[in-house]
């Protein structure tokens, strides 16, 4: 851990307007993030978990009856207990299948000459764009009995059986979250250059074993903040725990919450209390992972680093690329292939004749003004806003918590950590209860002709910004951990200001990084299910919400058409955001890193 | 780490000690205005009460989880002029949200599937009781799940217990029919049954709750429902992984709602709906008005439409795949042009304000019994 940070630089009295200015920029750069993550997050959790202390704080006739018992009552069950055991091993197994897999694309995709390595890496995006509850809804679609591929194919029982089982589950959740570790271990490669395993050769050492004891280990921050996120993302995962976890009966922490919530009589307290035991879950993931990476520092970013070499595959080339087809098979082909080919007839069971095919499933969602095109537009606005504000406010949070001293940093940490396995669900239930409260009429909000956040799309943008906050200040952590603090220093030593700091050095170094970030919560809101579904504005509904109508409503051909239609939108925001920066930037990006080798007066990485 | 502890201490009593100020407030408002309401439903009985005004400017706000409701909406607001802001989700968030609202409802009128759980909205306060004048216009089937408090209407109704069975599977099979609840426990119907999850699923409450008042009590269909685990049933979630469990052959019977089942069989789907002769549960559609509704007039407007045979008419003319359209209409004079069982069907009535509060214990002993 670094042990100088920004602050003890800045000693200078601020007696000049200038310096008055420069302190009244310093606090909105590190003021307003904090504030939107208290009114954002912290205020809507802290609502629901009143809640389920005083039950009726919100009720009709509210009254503040403490009744700890029903905290008590959800504790003393013995299904609590199964249901956190087979939420924790389930996704402690996912988290250690994704890092594997995650950190073993990365490393083949961004260091090595395997053939299509470009097409992979755009791979990877649609893969996280693919919402769990798709790829569970396609899974399961594809292993029932009498499925589309079962018409042909004729799984045998026991084949069925061993997927809808935790085993399911289990791949289901990786092949959904591998992108989460891909992507952090990605850009850590980044920025990771070729000294170290130069160095390595010099002295003898193989390629494999160069980065078996140096570089995998110098990844070792990025791909614990791939594997948290992995675990956080699986232990709040509905999408499976409403989809393959339920058909494999398989009871999870989440599909209880899910249950308590969307049955009637609505159970606030047990939903509350369960989020509870998700915290008390993260805070333990994070405390080891805090122990592990203790000891030592990961700085690789310094003004030294130079771009790496590739290694070549030789004999490898074919099993490797072999992994990376098989990967993609199993996350995107095929379940995208059975969502498409759904879309395309007029009923599943029937199969694929011509008889039953037909595009009028997409012609009457694209008719439909306020559900079919109408939703997507709105999910695309929604989304597009949610994500840049959630990467402008994630970033200076990040540095808050990693590079300075200002206090309550490590409460701004431990918040960010914690919020990363809220589900959606809870979230959005406590928005409700947060932002319908009728106190807040007493300063305007909710009142008729005053501000209105609750039943508006700004509610709804505020907490798709909420889901995707946690994520962008915990990957923006990630990445700011390899930049090294002596080239901060040096920046400051020549009188950079914070603000430069944050906009002329730390944001370009993590241009990746934060690119990565904007489309995670990009694809994150436009799939948003329970946020949406409990917060969407009365005759506005969004993408998301009219998909799971039509799967409510057995009309899978209609609900796969809008899905694979959001799908498509989503590929051309990726498509753009990729190309569009790679044809510009390719050049820019070349003079910055010849620019920053050259600044040969920075001090020596921390090793 | 001190720091810190304090620090969120701090704000924690502040956000107690700030939210028991202002809602200690609110609570002693809310209490007189119920006293109110109550005084003057208790003079409302029996006459219609008086409507409200409606003003065409704001409409009013509808959530629903009906099938064919943005289609009616849409519907009346070409025929009246008064815009209806809809909200369309499944009951479950649906109900969710309207609880979490509590005291600061956002709707008017809230419209879906399953008295028992309109019953619970009802128990905490949050409906409003109104005599709509179109109660004259119910069929004996209407005022017979119309309750005497009119917290809420019906306004068509379903069964939440047919059973569904896979027309060709029985054939190939040679299976025999079950006739009634208790012929399902015969060997030969071994690991063909479905049924959907209560804890999940609004309709299959309805449904084990009338199991229940057939069989004679709670205890005894608890029995019943352990044979038929034993005889190999299994749960899912709702009526559509059950339904997709019968389509595709892995089972052959399924219990759910029948509304569902005639629409794909309307779609051309091998299915046959079997009403048990001991009796069925009744699952009428149910709507209400907010006992805090802030366009009453629109509302109560929206309902008497809805309970109209014009209103009726318009919803009978909609898109036939459309599942929720297979009701039995409750309204005297309403035509029907979908093809359903509309006699012959031994209806069980519910005692509702029972199986309301009877709901949590009964679920949960089900899905720790049953469903796991």
């Amino acid at each position: 851990m670094a042990t100088r940070t920004v602050d003890s630089v800045d000693n200078r009295p601020a007696v000049t307007l200038s310096g008055i200015l420069r302190r009244v920029l310093k606090a909105l750069v590190i003021g307003l993030p904090i504030f939107a993550l208290i009114l954002l997050i912290f205020y809507p959790l802290a609502a629901i978990t009143l809640q389920s202390i005083f039950p009726n704080l919100y009720a009709a006739k509210p009254d503040l009856t403490l009744q700890l018992g029903l905290i008590g009552q959800v504790l003393s069950q013995k299904r609590t207990y199964i249901a956190i055991f087979n939420t924790l091993w389930i996704s402690i197994t996912t988290a250690i299948l994704t890092c594997t897999f995650g950190t073993l694309l990365a490393v083949l995709t961004e260091r090595t000459n395997l053939p299509g390595r470009r097409v992979f890496r755009l791979l990877v995006w649609l893969v996280f764009f693919t919402p769990s509850y798709m790829l569970g809804e396609a899974w399961t679609l594809i292993l029932i009995p009498g499925s589309l591929p079962d018409q042909y194919l004729h799984f045998s029982k026991t084949f069925i059986e061993t997927f809808l089982s935790p085993l399911g589950v289990i791949i289901v959740l990786s092949l959904k979250a591998f992108p989460l570790t891909y992507l952090a271990v990605s850009a850590a490669l980044q920025g990771l250059g070729s000294e170290f395993e130069d160095a390595a050769h010099v002295v003898g050492a193989r390629t494999a074993r160069v980065w078996l004891s140096i570089n995998i280990p110098l990844l070792l921050p990025a791909i614990f903040a791939g594997g948290l996120l992995t675990f956080g993302d699986s232990i709040s995962d509905f999408g499976t725990a409403a989809t393959i976890a339920q058909n494999a009966s398989v009871p999870l922490v989440t599909y209880q919450i899910y249950s308590a919530v969307y049955s009637s009589p609505v159970d606030f307290s047990q939903a509350a209390t369960l989020s509870l035991v998700l915290f008390a879950l993260t805070i333990g993931a994070l405390f080891l992972q805090g122990r592990l990476l203790r000891a030592r520092s990961f700085q690789v970013i310094s003004g030294r680093t130079r771009p790496a070499r590739r290694v070549t595959l030789k004999g490898w080339t074919l099993p490797a690329f072999a992994f990376c087809v098989a990967l993609f098979a199993l996350a995107l082909f095929i379940p995208v292939l059975i969502s498409v080919l759904t879309s395309l007839t007029h009923f599943l069971e029937r199969g694929l004749v011509p008889s039953n095919l037909t595009l009028g499933n997409y012609t009457s969602v694209l008719q439909d003004n306020t559900n079919g095109a109408g939703a997507l537009g709105r999910s695309f606005v929604l989304s597009l806003s949610a994500a840049s504000i959630a990467g402008a406010v994630g970033l200076p949070i990040a540095f808050i918590i990693r590079r300075t001293t200002l206090p309550g940093r490590r409460l701004l940490s431990f918040l960010t950590v914690v919020t990363v396995a809220v589900p959606g669900l809870v979230l959005a239930c406590g928005y409700i209860f947060a932002w319908n409260a009728p106190f807040l009429a007493a300063i305007g909000i909710g009142t008729p002709g005053g501000l209105r956040i609750y039943g508006t799309l700004w509610g709804l943008l505020a907490v798709y910004i909420a889901s995707g906050l946690p994520l962008a200040a915990r990957l923006g952590i990630g990445s700011l951990d390899q930049i090294s603090q002596s080239l901060l220093d040096t920046a400051r030593v020549h009188g950079a200001s914070l603000l430069q700091l944050l906009t002329r050095i730390v944001a370009p170094l993590m241009r990746a990084s934060l690119l990565s970030t904007w489309l995670l919560v990009f694809s994150g809101s436009m799939f948003a299910l329970a946020t949406s579904e409990l917060l969407y504005p009365a005759g506005q509904p969004t993408a998301a919400v009219v998909i799971i109508k039509y799967f409510n409503d057995l009309r899978y051909s209609e609900g796969m058409a809008l899905t694979v239609l959001t799908v498509i939108a989503v590929s051309i925001m990726l498509l753009l955001l990729r190309a569009v920066p790679w044809v510009v930037g390719h050049s820019l990006r070349r003079r910055a890193i010849r620019v920053n080798a050259r600044a040969e007066n920075a001090p020596i990485a921390e090793l | 780490m001190n720091r810190f502890t304090r620090a969120f201490a701090v704000i924690g009593v502040l956000l107690v000690v700030g939210q028991m100020v202002l809602t200690g407030n609110i609570s002693r408002t809310l209490a007189l205005q119920t006293t109110m309401q109550a005084t003057m439903s208790a003079t409302m009985q029996g006459t219609a009460s008086p409507l409200a005004a409606c003003d065409k400017a704001t409409g009013l706000t509808l959530y629903a989880a009906i099938g064919y409701d943005t289609d009616i909406a849409k519907a009346y607001t070409a025929a009246s002029g008064i815009p209806v802001n809809l909200v369309d989700d499944s009951t479950g968030p649906l109900l969710a949200k309207i609880s979490a609202e509590g005291s600061n409802p956002q709707w008017d009128v809230a419209w879906f599937d399953g008295d028992a759980a309109m019953q619970s909205l009802d128990d905490q306060g949050l409906l409003s009781h109104w005599v709509s004048a179109n109660i004259a216009s119910y069929t004996d089937l209407g005022l017979k799940v119309l309750p005497t408090n009119r917290a809420y209407y019906p306004t068509g109704v379903t069964s939440a217990s047919a059973i569904a069975y896979n027309v060709d599977k029985v054939k190939a099979q040679n299976l025999p029919l079950p006739k009634d609840w208790n012929d399902l426990l015969n060997p030969i119907y071994k690991d063909l049954i479905a049924e959907s999850n209560p804890s999940i699923s609004g309709p299959s409450y309805q449904h084990i709750a009338s199991i229940a008042t057939i069989f004679g009590g709670v205890d005894k269909a608890k029995a019943f429902f352990l044979k038929l685990k034993a005889n190999g049933l299994k749960i899912y979630d709702t009526a559509g992984p059950s339904l997709t469990q019968i389509t595709t052959g892995n089972r052959v019977f399924a219990i759910v709602q029948d509304a569902g089942v005639y629409g794909r069989i309307n779609a051309g789907q091998p299915l046959g709906i079997i009403y048990p002769t001991s009796g069925v549960g009744v699952l009428p559609s149910v709507m209400a008005i907010s006992s805090k509704a802030a366009h009453a007039g629109c509302a109560q407007a929206f309902v008497n439409y809805i309970l109209s045979v014009e209103g009726q008419n318009t919803i009978a003319g909609g898109d036939p795949t459309e599942g929720d359209l297979y009701y039995i209409p409750v309204i005297t004079g309403a035509q029907t042009k979908v093809k359903r069982q509309l006699e012959g069907i031994n209806f069980v009535y519910l005692d509702i304000p029972a199986y309301a509060k009877a709901a949590n214990d009964y679920k949960a002993w089900f899905r720790d019994n049953i469903a796991q």
